[in-house]
């Protein structure tokens, strides 16, 4: 216990002395954690906002027989199977009519050839893109259902849309990662060089290598955490003035940067990628 | 093992046994294969000539430089060539007062000397019980809250004794203790140290001052010479 206390005096005396590279470590770090959050959560923003407002989940199937009953359990088994968002059946003028407003799908409503033949379903698949291909598959292969209508081209451009926005979502958060170990890496290299003399004199008064370690350690998993909390504030307050701006006509874009698993994945990376840092950096003193 | 080695040392009642001790820097040797003891509760002076390599072997004893050959024991702690994981058990034991003195500058007089107790996790009312004492003894009362960088150089070497004192460590290990001292000031820490062997901890004072062994009544000389260590008697080293 007073082992502990003492652990926790020499932790202040180490900012004390570093005053200057602990303090410019902890604006780094809350730099770097508010600048990652908004290129993380914008990106991810942005991705939810294009992605889920697109049509490129919708599927128009069509069947001729008017109120098939073993139809409309088709379709319905369709949506628990694949937790399908949205699920509606149009007679024949209404599809014609709602199509042409508000499908992305280019249909061709020409009296000649009118590809409604009959009643019609269009179906909205929430975020499950991976099993498309899988459910037009079933679809067609399903003799009932004589057509099965969706913009194959449009598809492609949000899938590899989305593809680019993953690697970017991912880049930025491995420079988010080395940025942090290799400021902490910096910081603790220059603190250690820095307190030379004073580690020397720990180590000839018989202090054990935990009792010199400890405190690094814990104070830049303190200040970790501090400026994840700080950071935290800051992003609310870029939020607030964001989302009035951005979500107005044309944009409609519903800003959010508060969504907890992602908070709280890049507040754990900030207290722990500097706790791995300086445990790496304070493994060379001995 | 550890209790082996300790029972082996009561029976001799050595504190320090080193074998066929050998330390080269580079190829320049400075201890051949010597061997020697040295009695519990004993005084020792280690006298030569100066770059014969007393801080050396002080360092060695203190287990900052491993030597190139030999076997150390000290207080039941085991030095070899390979430099150990666990120095700090043996610092506890054995403390050293550096020629620099290495106190940090930045820090009183008291927080330099209250810091080996820190290190320990020794409690509180504890560290100022024994700060207390280690103050008087050491006359540092008066300036218990000054800032080390403003100290002369006699003050800086009684703080630099009493860090070292505050654990009550077995062995002392002092390097030209009395280099930057007037007579007087000599007197008074050839004093000091008197008084803290006469309550049982042996010590090891480097110098190359031959007067300093006629102070203390039964020291003993351990003379650095052509790369080995041997006992001399004190009328021959004077
Ligand atoms: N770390 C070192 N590396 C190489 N040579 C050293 C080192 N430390 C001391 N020496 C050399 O070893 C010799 C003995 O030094 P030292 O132990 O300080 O002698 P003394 O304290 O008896 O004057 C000196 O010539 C010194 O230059
Ligand atoms: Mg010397």
């Amino acid at each position: 216990m007073s082992y502990l206390l003492n652990i926790l005096n020499e932790c202040q005396s180490q900012l004390i002395y570093n005053k200057k590279q602990y303090l410019f470590f902890f604006v780094f770090l809350i730099l770097v954690y508010v600048a990652t959050g908004i290129l993380f959560l914008t990106d991810f923003n942005l991705k939810k906002n294009l992605f889920s407002k697109s049509n490129d989940r919708t599927i128009i199937i069509t069947w001729g027989e008017k109120n098939n009953p073993s139809m409309a359990k088709l379709v319905n088994q369709f949506k628990h199977k694949y937790k399908i968002k949205e699920l509606k059946i149009y007679t024949p003028n209404d599809a014609k009519r709602i199509l042409t407003q508000t499908s992305p799908i280019k249909l061709q409503f020409d009296d000649t050839t009118n590809p409604i033949y009959s009643y019609t379903a269009v179906i909205k698949l929430g975020s499950n893109r991976k099993e498309f291909k899988a459910i037009i598959q079933e679809l067609k292969s399903n003799e009932k259902i004589e057509d099965v209508l969706f913009d194959s081209e449009k598809v492609d451009v949000w899938h590899n849309l989305r593809i680019v926005y993953k690697y970017i979502s991912t880049s930025i958060f491995l420079v988010f990662a080395a940025v942090l170990i290799f400021i902490t890496i910096m910081t603790f290299k220059t603190i250690i060089l820095t307190n030379e003399r004073r580690l020397k004199i720990m180590h000839i008064i018989g202090a054990s290598p935990h009792f010199i370690r400890f405190p690094y350690i814990i104070n830049s998993a303190t200040l970790g955490l501090i400026a994840s909390f700080i950071g935290l504030l800051l992003l609310k307050a870029i939020q607030i003035y964001l989302k009035k701006r951005l979500y107005t006509p044309p944009l409609w874009i519903d800003f959010e940067f508060f969504y907890k698993e992602k908070i709280i994945f890049l507040s754990i990376i900030n207290i722990l990628l500097p706790v791995i840092g300086s445990f790496w950096v304070t493994k060379k003193i001995n | 093992m550890e209790q082996i080695s300790k029972n082996r040392i009561m029976e001799r009642s050595s504190i320090i046994i080193v074998k066929n001790l050998t330390h080269y820097f580079d190829t320049r040797p400075l201890f051949k294969n010597t061997s020697f003891e040295i009695e519990k509760g004993s005084f020792v002076f280690l006298i030569g000539d100066t770059g014969s390599g007393k801080s050396t072997l002080l360092k060695i004893l203190h287990g900052e430089i491993p030597p190139t050959a030999g076997i150390l024991d000290i207080d039941g702690f085991v030095i070899g060539k390979k430099k150990r994981h666990d120095l700090y058990k043996l610092r506890r034991k054995v403390a050293i007062i550096y020629q620099d003195f290495f106190l940090i500058e930045e820090i009183s007089v008291e927080e330099n000397i209250i810091l080996p107790l820190k290190c320990l996790g020794i409690r509180k009312q504890e560290q100022k019980k024994r700060l207390e004492i280690v103050l008087n003894i050491l006359d540092l009362s008066k300036i218990k809250k000054e800032r080390c960088s403003k100290l002369s150089g006699g003050e800086k070497q009684r703080v630099a004794i009493g860090r070292t004192i505050i654990t009550n460590p077995s062995i002392i290990l002092a390097d030209e203790p009395t280099g930057s001292l007037d007579a007087k000031l000599t007197m008074r820490l050839m004093k000091i140290f008197r008084k803290l062997n006469d309550h049982g901890t042996t010590i090891i004072l480097a110098t190359h001052n031959l007067e300093l062994p006629k102070m203390i009544k039964n020291s003993q000389v351990l003379k650095l010479q052509n790369h080995r260590l041997e006992y001399v008697k004190h009328e021959l080293s004077t």
